[in-house]
């Protein structure tokens, strides 16, 4: 078997809090996370606001640092690498944020920030820059005039795919997309899930793309992992997953997302609280909201590990 | 029986140096006691402005034309001033916004802010206010109430900050509430549980809402009726049964076909190109014709509004019968 293109084993993130005094507690922010991505396929990271999705996907740029763990891209450590050999390895992967707004500089000019990547890898020569700029905002849909704008004369769906010309300026091999398309009307969304599909066929670009709402992972991933508090605790087949969620956590996820059909009633929300609710010392760090009828004690003091059974892949003591 | 809220011609002007606009032209529709009126559109088509307007607090550039009203309860609420507007604001209507961080104020803790509110509009004594402002948001949802009452801003999540928003916004048990994208920018799992805590009140007191969103997949299930507004004008308006079942403006069917859906078989969405354009750029016949996958000779001219079926009306000349 060829080694998949992303092979992050065992990832653990830690922040410490910065107290005014004394020591600070280590909160983790990932913890024992695995995953692979092949070549040119898309693996979505769904969870709730402080699940731990952007520390994964930061961690796996170098933006943040890693407590344990290990990333390969395409073959050689990514956390040993160092100087020239990092920045190698970075033009593979790029990231595209979700608030294009802050994301963006917004004192360079639109072309300016598409070319510097472009720069930065000495892709091309200065006197074919502009060409390569133009190319590159054609590709995701922007007139090439929009290239001596600045972001704030742009809109929110255009700042995105300035953010997505960006990222493909060094051509990648992994785009990494952090709630890209959150902030976004529903309208642009969708236009914005259809380039990416469009770019990812044309250029064979895999993808690790990170979002809260299910209906959006549908539209793009092959396989999807729900992420609870820095830990894996279902993955699968997208289709397959969310036909038969196993994890309370997931079923939960799917029925909150809302039915955009009038003739249901809103049933009763499915999850109470959110992540502020607590994160347990030991245990299922889902059980403070866990509703599974078989929920006990065992739940509070043994961690489920990641169990595989079928396609997926559950960390739960009593399911599937 | 007259409706709760009554707004007729609305329109927002602002002038601009190349010429004044008119981001909220010719508005009109009516919120009863105990229902849910779904205002949607994209960003650019004047949702906010139209909240704004309601409670007079439009950007000072911005002034409304003469001839929009707004009746609450027969009142015309665009003609308050001073002491009866304050009077009116909070206690009578209400209003969420989306970015509760940066509606809250920072430098108080949130329960002073829930009861500051409580204190303007009810006769009660500061223990009293504190005691309804502790018990608004454990009805809110807050966990622990009496510990959280003490917290700032900063010390919230997302979902706990527009908890206290609500808090606030119906401390004074208004008739009508306006909720401006109060989910768009928080989880599912916390958008469903705060869209219940708003339905609740509708159901239980007869709040009349205003809810205005950009997606139509999340109002499909919880309003009574739906206006969709397109380039400062309201393109379609009808039951939401309706609206979903047989909708008759393009633009409509557009925003439909965009929505991802969880449920059913896979398939995948349709984007409609463009964005709403700016108002100064706005065609003088049918605005959505530039988009329009549908558009024919007539659309150079505005269509005028035509009623598919009684509560039904769609500003399109496909609609007409027999294009």
């Amino acid at each position: 078997m060829t080694e998949p293109l992303l092979l992050v084993r065992n990832l653990s993130v830690e922040y410490r809090e910065r107290p005014l005094f004394g020591h600070g507690r280590r909160v983790p922010a990932v913890e024992g996370v695995s995953l692979e991505i092949a070549r040119g396929e898309t693996l979505a990271l769904v969870g709730e606001s402080g699940s731990g999705k952007s520390s994964l996907a930061q961690a796996i740029v170098r933006l943040v640092d890693v407590s344990s763990g290990e990333i390969r891209f395409a073959g050689e450590d990514l956390l040993a690498a160092r100087g020239e050999n990092l920045r190698r390895l970075r033009r593979g992967v790029q990231i595209v944020f979700q608030d294009s707004a802050t994301a963006l500089n917004p004192r360079m000019l639109v072309g300016d920030a598409v070319a510097e990547g472009l720069i930065i890898h000495d892709l091309v020569a200065p006197g074919e820059r502009a060409g390569r700029v133009a190319q590159l905002l054609e590709e995701v849909g922007l007139d090439q005039g929009l290239a001596g704008r600045y972001p704030r004369d742009l809109s929110g769906g255009q700042r995105q795919r300035v953010g997505i010309a960006r990222a493909l300026a060094v051509d990648p091999a992994l785009l990494i997309c952090d709630e890209p398309v959150s902030a976004l009307d529903v309208s642009i969304q969708s236009q914005i899930l259809a380039l990416l599909r469009e770019l990812q066929q044309r250029r064979g670009l895999a993808c690790l793309f990170i979002a809260h709402d299910l209906a959006v992972v549908r539209q793009i991933a092959q396989r999807t992992m729900v992420m609870y508090l820095g830990r894996v605790v279902e993955s699968g087949p997208t289709e397959a997953l969310l036909a038969s969620p196993q994890h309370p956590y997931t079923q939960a996820l799917i029925a909150s997302a809302p039915d955009p059909d009038p003739s249901t009633r809103e049933a009763p929300p499915a999850l109470r609280s959110d992540l502020s609710a607590g994160r347990p010392e030991a245990g299922c760090p889902f059980e403070p909201r866990c509703t599974h009828p078989r929920r006990d004690a065992r739940c509070r003091t043994e961690r489920p590990e990641l169990n595989q059974a079928g396609g997926t892949s559950t960390a739960c003591h009593y399911s599937p | 029986m007259s409706a709760l809220l009554e707004v007729r011609d609305l329109r927002v002007r602002i002038p601009l140096p190349a010429g004044t606009v008119t981001p909220v032209d010719g508005v009109s529709f009516s919120v009863d006691c105990g229902e849910m009126l779904a205002l949607v559109g994209e960003s650019g088509a004047g949702k906010s402005l139209t909240c704004l307007a309601l409670l007079q607090l439009l950007p000072a550039a911005a002034y409304l034309a003469s001839g929009s009203t707004a009746l609450l309860g027969g009142q015309d609420i665009l003609a308050l001033r001073g002491e009866a507007l304050r009077a009116t604001r909070g206690k009578r209507i209400a209003i969420v916004f989306q970015d509760a961080g940066a509606s809250l104020n920072p430098v108080l803790t949130a329960g002073d802010q829930v009861r500051e509110t409580v204190l303007a509009h009810l006769p009660m004594t500061r223990a009293e206010a504190r005691a309804r402002a502790v018990s608004l948001l454990g009805e809110m949802g807050l966990p622990e109430p009496a510990v959280q009452y003490d917290r700032y801003p900063h010390q919230l999540s997302g979902g706990m900050r527009q908890r206290v928003m609500l808090a606030i916004a119906l401390a004074a048990e208004p008739e009508l509430l306006i909720a401006d994208e109060p989910t768009s920018a928080l989880d599912v799992t916390v958008q469903a549980q705060i869209l219940e805590l708003i339905d609740h009140e509708r159901r239980t007191r007869g709040l009349g809402v205003l809810l205005v969103s950009h997606d139509l997949g999340v109002v499909a299930s919880r309003a009574d009726r739906v206006a969709v507004l397109y380039a400062g004008q309201i393109v379609e308006q009808a039951p939401t049964r309706e609206l979903f079942g047989a909708p008759a403006h393009p633009y409509t069917r557009g925003l439909l076909a965009a929505i991802p859906r969880l449920r059913g078989p896979f398939a995948t969405t349709r984007p409609m190109p463009g964005s709403v354009p700016d108002p100064a750029s706005w065609p003088s016949g049918c605005r959505f014709a530039p988009r329009c996958p549908e558009r024919f000779a007539r659309c150079d001219a505005l269509p005028a509004i035509t009623q598919p079926s009684v509560n039904h009306a769609v500003r399109c000349w496909l609609a007409e019968g027999g294009s």
